[in-house]
C-alpha cells in the first residue's frame, strides 16, 4: 500500500465530508498537500521528521474539524492529540450527524502509544528522528490507521 | 478491465472536472478501482474483474468491505462498459447502481441524489456492529498476538470445511487456500506459491459475500453470526494488517451452510 495513495483518498474523503467548513477544508488539505510535497527534501532525517510533522498536524486538525462539526468546541490550551482522542473515546461523538461509534478503548491505547506519545518525543528532543524508512512505515501505518477508523466510523 | 483501459477512464474523468483517484486505504485489502468526487458527492465504483465476472459473489464482497470500511456518505457504483457484460449486470441488478459507459457515469456522479434515511441509518447500525467486530478482532489478535483466536468450536470447523468443500465441487481448496481441521479447531494455508495476499484477498471478499447480503447499497448481514477464530499461520507471516482482515472469516453463519 502506497503511502501517497493512502494520503490523497483521505484528502477526497475529507474534502467530501458533508458539513466540514470549507475553509478549514482548505487548510487540512494544504497539509496533506505538504505531506506529499516532502519526498524530494534531503537529507533524509529532515524529510521523515518533516512527514511526521505534516501527517501529525494533518492528523490534529482532521480531529479538530471533527468534533467542531459535532457541536464540540477545545480551548486552545485544551487542544492537545490525546485530549482529542480521549474525546474520540467517549460517548459525546456518537449519535446522528456523528459517528456511529466511538473509538474503542484498546484502538484508543495504541493510538496513544503508537502515535502521540513518539509524536511528542520528536517534537521536543533534540536529535530525535525516525531511525529508518521502515520507522517511519510503521508509525505513518497508525496514523493511516486511526484516520481510515474514523471514516469507518462515519 | 486491464490497466490501460482504467487509465483511460480516469483520464475521460478528469477531463471532463471531476476528481478521480485510484484509492486506497488500510482498513480494506482491495477495495474500489476508483473514487470520484464532484461536487459534494463522492463516489466508489467498481469495475468487475475477470475473476469476478465469473465469480460474482467475489465482487459483492469486495463491495461490501468497501461501504463498511468507506464513509456512509460514500456512494457505491459499479460500471461496466464492455458491451458483452449485460448478462453479468443482470446478476448484480438492485445490489449497487450500474452504469454501462463512461458517459452514464458521469450522468450518474453528477445527478443530486440522496440516500433514504432508512437506508442511511440502516448501514450506520452495520458499521457499528461491524467495527466493534472488527475492535474485538483486533484486541484479541494484539494482545495474544497476531490471530490466537482459536476456533475452539469444532462445530464452527466442521462448517467452514463444509463450505469450502460445498464450493468447491468436493476439493477443499478455496482460492488457494486449504482448510484442514485440526485439535485446535480449522488451520488455513496457502495450497501452492500463490501469493498470500491475493489469496487473503480473495477469502476476505468470498467471506464477506457469505456474511452479507447488499440491497440497495446497503450489506445486511446475512444471519446471526459466530465470533470464532482460525489460525492461518501462512498468512500472518505476510503482516498484521492482512491477518486481521483475514480473521473476518471467522464469522460464519451459524445455520444453512
Amino acid at each position: 500500500m502506497k503511502r501517497a495513495e493512502v494520503v490523497k483518498t483521505f484528502r477526497m474523503l475529507l474534502g467530501a465530508y458533508p458539513g466540514l467548513p470549507a475553509a478549514e477544508i482548505t487548510r487540512i488539505t494544504d497539509e496533506f498537500n505538504e505531506l506529499l510535497r516532502v519526498a524530494s527534501v534531503s537529507p533524509q532525517r529532515r524529510r521523515m521528521l518533516l512527514e511526521v510533522v505534516h501527517a501529525c498536524r494533518a492528523l490534529e486538525s482532521t480531529l479538530d474539524v471533527m468534533l467542531g462539526h459535532f457541536g464540540i468546541v477545545l480551548s486552545d490550551k485544551d487542544k492537545s492529540l490525546g485530549k482529542s482522542l480521549n474525546i474520540f473515546n467517549s460517548s459525546a461523538v456518537v449519535g446522528p450527524g456523528k459517528l456511529v461509534d466511538r473509538i474503542d478503548s484498546h484502538a484508543k491505547a495504541r493510538y496513544q502509544d503508537l502515535v502521540t506519545k513518539v509524536r511528542n518525543n520528536m517534537m521536543h528532543r533534540a536529535g530525535a528522528y525516525p531511525h529508518t524508512e521502515n520507522d517511519l512505515d510503521g508509525f505513518m501505518s497508525v496514523i493511516h490507521a486511526w484516520l481510515s477508523h474514523l471514516m469507518a466510523l462515519t | 478491465m486491464d490497466s490501460k483501459e482504467l487509465a483511460r477512464l480516469k483520464d475521460h474523468l478528469d477531463r471532463a472536472n471531476f476528481e478521480v483517484i485510484s484509492p486506497s486505504i488500510p482498513f480494506v485489502l482491495e477495495g474500489p478501482d476508483l473514487l470520484v468526487r464532484h461536487g459534494q458527492r463522492a463516489l466508489i465504483v467498481f469495475i468487475p474483474r475477470k475473476s469476478e465476472q465469473s465469480a460474482p459473489s467475489l465482487l459483492a464482497g469486495r463491495i461490501s468491505g468497501s461501504l463498511l470500511a468507506y464513509p456512509s456518505y460514500v456512494e457505491a457504483v459499479i460500471n461496466i462498459s464492455e458491451p458483452d457484460s449485460s448478462h453479468f449486470a443482470l446478476g448484480l441488478d438492485g445490489l449497487v447502481p450500474v452504469t454501462t459507459s463512461t458517459t452514464d457515469l458521469m450522468r450518474f456522479a453528477s445527478r443530486r441524489t440522496e440516500r433514504k434515511s432508512s437506508q442511511s441509518n440502516d448501514l450506520r447500525r452495520i458499521k457499528q456492529l461491524h467495527m466493534r467486530r472488527v475492535g474485538r478482532i483486533t484486541e484479541a489478535s494484539e494482545t495474544r498476538g497476531a490471530i490466537s483466536l482459536k476456533a475452539t468450536s469444532s462445530e464452527v470447523a466442521f462448517q467452514m470445511s463444509a463450505n469450502l468443500r460445498a464450493r468447491n465441487k468436493g476439493d477443499r481448496a478455496l482460492f488457494g487456500v486449504r482448510a484442514a481441521q485440526t485439535q485446535e479447531g480449522l488451520r488455513l494455508a496457502l495450497t501452492s506459491a500463490r501469493s498470500a495476499r491475493r489469496a487473503a484477498v480473495e477469502v476476505t471478499h468470498a467471506s464477506y459475500s457469505s456474511l452479507y447480503q447488499l440491497d440497495n447499497a446497503v450489506p445486511y448481514p446475512t444471519t446471526n453470526t459466530v465470533d470464532k477464530g482460525l489460525w492461518a499461520d501462512d498468512m500472518i507471516s505476510e503482516g498484521r494488517e492482512y491477518a486481521l482482515w483475514f480473521a473476518l472469516v471467522h464469522a460464519l453463519p451459524k445455520a444453512n451452510r
